[in-house]
């Protein structure tokens, strides 16, 4: 095993381990942690396993330095879990939006409805004083 | 439930974020040269007492929990004019700027059934009396530019945000108006889905209250937000 190699399963590990505390401390919800620990499974195992394909394309591709092309592979990935989360944040965005909205157009509905009770629950009084 | 719609109903929509220095000022200026209007103060999450102003002028007024953007402050003001059957909508800035007067002009604009919307154009000497002048006048013509390519229209003065709109441009924006830079790129919307676009010359008040909050920075990042809006809008199509 390669020195760079090393470098990368580890690398992945702690990535690994990372993504596992935050899931425990609940800062990460396990729908989303599953794009993420994909995309580290991948870069792991291609550095376990496929170091020699990796290796072999890289040079391929004119890369002088093999363990790049993992890098390379790794970033592409993560490049896909940042468009997946951004996907994932805009639509929580827009229901956030609405949600507030909701929330702004019912308060001013309850305010208006409880003034009308007040209102009528006032004259009803006054109704009664007076007979 | 709604109560049935009618075109001659008014609602004066006044997005407001942190505006209580200028807001008296502008819903008393509302009251003599507008009071056929109903008006609503959309409080966008303001840290000072803009609710509590607009409560004491006896304005209606609905607080948006947290700070959504001018953008969503103003669809929640389309969506209350929905849900209360109200068939003209005008909005209208909360910092003292817009004038009242202008008001009926642009509301007799969508009663004669003359426009869909009718968007104010603030005259050469208003907008000379701001900071940044010169990237002020070549953004509006970039942007003017832009719009021209995105929907075939020319518009003399895309980011002012004194507008009226009738009741189909409500159900419209209602449930699809621009989060950022919304003057412009609603432009770009309406009139690419094929809602009727007048203009109107109005004139400016010098700002009261608070400060700007425009600087050389921020006006930079809006231009470069605004024309990549302008782009999406123009990507979205001309769907119906």
């Amino acid at each position: 095993m390669q020195s760079g190699q090393i470098l990368l399963i580890a690398s992945g590990i702690v990535a690994i381990v990372v993504v596992v505390a935050l899931i425990r401390l609940r800062r990460l919800r396990e729908a989303y942690s599953i794009a993420l620990l994909g995309a580290i499974v991948i870069f792991v195992v291609t550095a376990t396993w496929g170091f020699g394909t990796v290796i072999w394309i890289t040079q391929r591709l004119g890369v002088t330095y093999a363990p790049s092309g993992v890098f390379a592979l790794g970033f592409g990935v993560v490049a896909i879990v940042g468009v997946y989360f951004g996907v994932v944040v805009t639509g929580l965005q827009d229901k956030l939006k609405a949600l507030a909205q909701e929330n702004a157009l019912l308060e001013a509905r309850l305010r208006r409805v409880e003034s009308q009770a007040q209102a009528k629950h006032r004259d009803g009084d006054s109704d009664t004083a007076d007979r | 439930m709604s109560e049935q719609i009618s075109d001659s109903k008014v609602l004066l929509v006044v997005p407001a974020f942190n505006e209580e220095a200028s807001l008296a000022a502008t819903l008393e200026d509302i009251k003599d040269a507008a009071s056929f209007a109903t008006v609503l103060v959309v409080d966008d999450g303001s840290h000072d007492e803009t609710a509590k102003v607009a409560q004491r002028c006896g304005a209606n007024y609905v607080r948006l929990p947290f700070n959504l953007g001018v953008g969503p402050a103003v669809q929640t003001g389309f969506k209350y004019a929905q849900r209360n059957g109200f068939g003209c909508v005008v909005q209208f800035d909360g910092d003292g700027q817009h004038r009242a007067e202008y008001v009926e002009r642009l509301v007799t604009r969508i009663q004669s059934a003359e426009a869909d919307v009718a968007a104010g154009v603030r005259s050469g000497d208003d907008l000379d009396a701001y900071t940044f002048s010169l990237l002020r006048g070549w953004g509006s013509r970039w942007l003017r530019f832009l719009i021209w390519l995105a929907s075939g229209r020319m518009f003399s003065d895309p980011t002012c945000g004194l507008r009226a709109f009738n009741r189909r441009s409500i159900a419209y924006l209602a449930e699809t108006y621009p989060e950022v830079a919304a003057e412009p790129y609603s432009l770009v919307m309406l009139t690419n889905r094929g809602f009727n676009v007048v203009e109107e010359p109005i004139r400016l008040r010098k700002r009261t209250g608070a400060p700007t909050s425009l600087t050389f920075g921020r006006a930079i990042s809006y231009m470069v937000i605004a024309s990549w809006a302008i782009v999406t809008a123009a990507l979205a199509g001309r769907r119906a």
